[in-house]
């Protein structure tokens, strides 16, 4: 996998927090996947993915204000670093060499098929 | 009246709180609470709490848990770093450890044989309460100042002589060992019961009255005052009795006669001792 080792789900809300840049918090990232890929996503399993994440260095944390529909507890935004944005454009890349290298008849084929 | 409460469960808010990482519990908590009031306003109360709990079910996950202590410290590696060392170490100097193994093993190896010899020599006859004050008298034979051998036995005029002769010295007592063996016969009062023989080895003693002066055996049978104070009285053992005369009523004023050795004849029962354990 080289430098950079991203889960099918991390890549997922690693994308979606650069998407929401600067809006990034628990309950928009995760109605932003739920709404945009049309899959559950339960608040334990983005906060797990969120920490991985932010252990690796691929995010940062940052507290922000408090609502009264948040029963007055604060957010907490979520941004893109450095290393968050070369690991999804070496995700990305990768992607695309491996797609670049499959020859054109088997896309072919598979058209015909459907 | 009061307004009815249309909040969370506050139950599993509890115990969302208890379980949860301190350091998460108010961003997730306010996440909770955020998407619960969204619930609400579009599903209705009932879904939302439903939910909610729901949620909070599924965040009850290792990496969200507290652990139970915040200063937990690696020891772990610590000891695998130990346990490297010793590897490398032992393996770059092969001749010093096999030195330093081999001085451990016999080091501890001869503990052991000490400890062992010592807590038997401490593991027996220790019931005697004079044990302190009683000695053996050994004796060495002596040419041109060498020690030839070396005899647990002595003469038998040595024990008078040294009560006699030295202070400090109060009570002797002879031991002579029947080492021959004999034929012990159980010839009952009147000499008339039925007979019981068996040839016995090593296992009877002629000895002086102060026997039981020094020693504390333990009487089943008989009283301590008066055993063996006539002559041809004997003192056996609980299985002895049981041996020769059975569950008798009465073993004390019995008679048995010994043929073989040097002393042989009839000897009465003055007592019965209980066996040792």
């Amino acid at each position: 996998m080289g430098k950079y080792h991203l889960g099918e789900f991390e890549e997922i809300v690693l994308l979606t927090v650069g998407i929401l840049y600067g809006d990034a918090y628990g309950v928009s990232i995760k109605n932003e996947i739920e709404e945009k890929l049309n899959r559950k996503v339960s608040v334990g399993a983005l906060q797990s993915a969120l920490k991985r994440l932010e252990e690796k260095g691929y995010l940062t944390s940052k507290e922000g204000e408090s609502t009264s529909e948040r029963g007055g507890r604060p957010k907490l935004y979520f941004t893109l670093t450095r290393s968050g944005r070369d690991a999804i454009e070496y995700a990305r890349e990768l992607r695309n060499q491996l797609y670049s290298r499959i020859p054109k008849v088997a896309l072919d084929l598979k058209l015909i098929e459907i | 009246m009061k307004e009815r409460y249309s909040g969370p469960p506050k139950i599993f808010i509890r115990f969302f709180k208890w379980f949860c990482d301190p350091r998460l519990h108010k961003y997730l908590e306010g996440d909770l609470f955020e998407i619960f009031e969204v619930i609400k306003k579009n599903e209705g109360l009932r879904r939302a709490r439903w939910r909610f709990t729901w949620e909070i079910l599924k965040l009850f996950r290792t990496g969200i848990i507290r652990s139970s202590n915040n200063y937990r410290l690696n020891h772990s590696s610590m000891i695998k770093n130990y346990f490297k060392m010793a590897f490398r170490s032992i393996s770059k100097n092969g001749v010093q450890t096999a030195t330093n193994i081999f001085g451990i093993s016999v080091g501890v190896a001869v503990v052991i044989l000490i400890v062992q010899y010592t807590s038997f020599e401490f593991s027996f006859d220790d019931f005697h309460s004079k044990r302190n004050e009683i000695y053996r008298v050994d004796s060495n034979i002596v040419e041109a100042d060498v020690v030839m051998s070396r005899s647990k036995s002595s003469g038998y005029m040595l024990g008078p002589t040294l009560v006699e002769q030295v202070p400090g010295i109060t009570t002797f007592l002879r031991v002579h060992p029947l080492e021959s063996g004999a034929v012990v016969t159980y010839v009952g009062q009147g000499g008339k019961s039925k007979q019981q023989f068996f040839e016995e080895r090593d296992v009877i003693r002629f000895v002086d009255q102060s026997f039981f002066q020094l020693f504390d055996f333990k009487l089943k049978e008989g009283n301590r005052s008066t055993l063996l104070t006539e002559p041809n009285s004997v003192v056996i053992t609980e299985s002895i009795q049981a041996k020769y005369m059975g569950s008798i009523e009465e073993p004390v004023g019995e008679f048995i006669k010994i043929d073989g050795g040097r002393y042989p004849g009839t000897f009465k029962v003055s007592g019965v001792l209980e066996d040792l354990t």
